[in-house]
């Protein structure tokens, strides 16, 4: 019984550095963040306790509730167009075609250039003198040009495009991993049944990857959630607040109009709405896993 | 199979015809790093910059 109490010390004692990590890293400023969110804090001064005040403001605030529709918006968007792109797209390189190991490098690479650039060069194409409508003016479909960073309805749009065209690479590389873990027997079985293609994606493919695909989901989503830089960058939150997303409005409330209390509110407000997606995310997809 | 043992590796009609729609797909999903490749020598500093990092990850991934 003594060295059974003697081992938990032990282990109690070599797990103490990292507690002791997470405890002054992770455990503190979050904690002092809920402590925060009440208080009317300006990031400089002395705070002032204010209760509820900041959370029932937060809920009445139009402009969260604006910038909690982009970002589910966002979300739901990319999550719709990459995961069939990049299954897809990942699908295709798994199988025998020519230069398939210089395909997946081409379509990885733009993951690996900072997001300033991407969003620099995107700015380049989508301006209403840029490189596009130029194409457009150039093939004859000249009235087809807008102005793709202008527009109310179509810069959102754009703007998760262009967050496709750079977490392709990503996403298809966690595909193409969990499809290589597919063992060809279950497929060659199938196609002695007289399964068709899609058949056996559907039925032996997609079940089989179904724990790639709720990481890969989680990943998306809560990236997502708190998406920033390439809106920033590329319309600080424009035209009007079409791109505004809460990470942004966080920005604002902090660093813009110094309320620094209320901005750990909606902090805390988006970090509650993330763990509650991402629960409800990993449960459905989490229950359609199997193991053959 | 050939006499010496070896396995033949061939392609299908069908990947030739995937290959041809990747190589399209890649020119234009790329395009925007041609437009870098080109500011490169003309814009400011950092997109150099950018350049150089683009060019030695390539190298690496391959």
């Amino acid at each position: 019984m003594s060295s059974r109490r003697a081992n938990y010390w032990k282990r109690i004692l070599f797990m103490l550095p990292s507690l002791l990590l997470i405890a002054i890293f992770v455990a503190y400023p979050f904690i002092q963040g809920v402590i925060y969110s009440f208080t009317d804090w300006d990031g400089i001064s002395v705070t002032k306790n204010v209760g509820f005040e900041n959370y029932i403001n937060l809920f009445r605030d139009i402009s969260f509730k604006k910038a909690l529709s982009n970002t589910i918006f966002f979300t739901a968007f990319l999550v719709v167009i990459m995961n069939p792109l990049a299954l897809g797209m990942a699908t295709i390189l798994n199988k025998k075609i020519i230069g398939k190991n210089i395909f997946r490098t081409l379509i990885y690479i733009p993951t690996t250039i900072s997001l300033i650039v991407v969003s620099n060069i995107w700015t380049l194409i989508l301006t209403f003198n840029g490189f596009l409508n130029k194409l457009l003016e150039l093939v004859g479909w000249g009235s087809y040009a807008v102005d793709w960073l202008g527009s109310y309805d179509m810069t959102p749009m754009v703007i998760v495009l262009i967050i496709v065209w750079q977490g392709l690479g990503n996403s298809m590389v966690f595909y193409l991993a969990a499809l290589q873990g597919v063992a060809p027997e279950l497929h060659e079985a199938a196609r002695i049944d007289g399964a068709t293609p899609w058949k056996k994606f559907r039925y032996i493919t997609l079940p089989l990857i179904m724990t790639t695909v709720t990481v890969v989901l989680f990943l998306q989503i809560s990236s997502m959630l708190k998406i920033f830089d390439i809106p920033y960058l590329m319309t600080a939150g424009g035209p009007g607040d079409a791109t505004m997303t809460i990470t942004m409005l966080i920005y604002d409330q902090a660093f813009r109009f110094n309320t620094a209390g209320y901005a750990t509110t909606t902090g805390v407000v988006l970090m509650i709405f993330i763990i509650f997606v991402s629960i409800l995310q990993t449960k459905l997809t989490g229950s359609k896993e199997v193991d053959y | 199979m050939e006499l010496s043992g070896r396995k033949k590796k061939k392609y299908s009609g069908k990947s030739l015809a995937v290959t041809a729609t990747l190589c399209i797909f890649c020119v234009i999903y790329l395009f925007p790093l041609f437009l870098l490749v080109l500011s490169s020598f003309k814009e400011e500093q950092y997109i150099f910059d950018a350049f150089i990092c683009l060019v030695l990850v390539t190298l690496i991934i391959i």
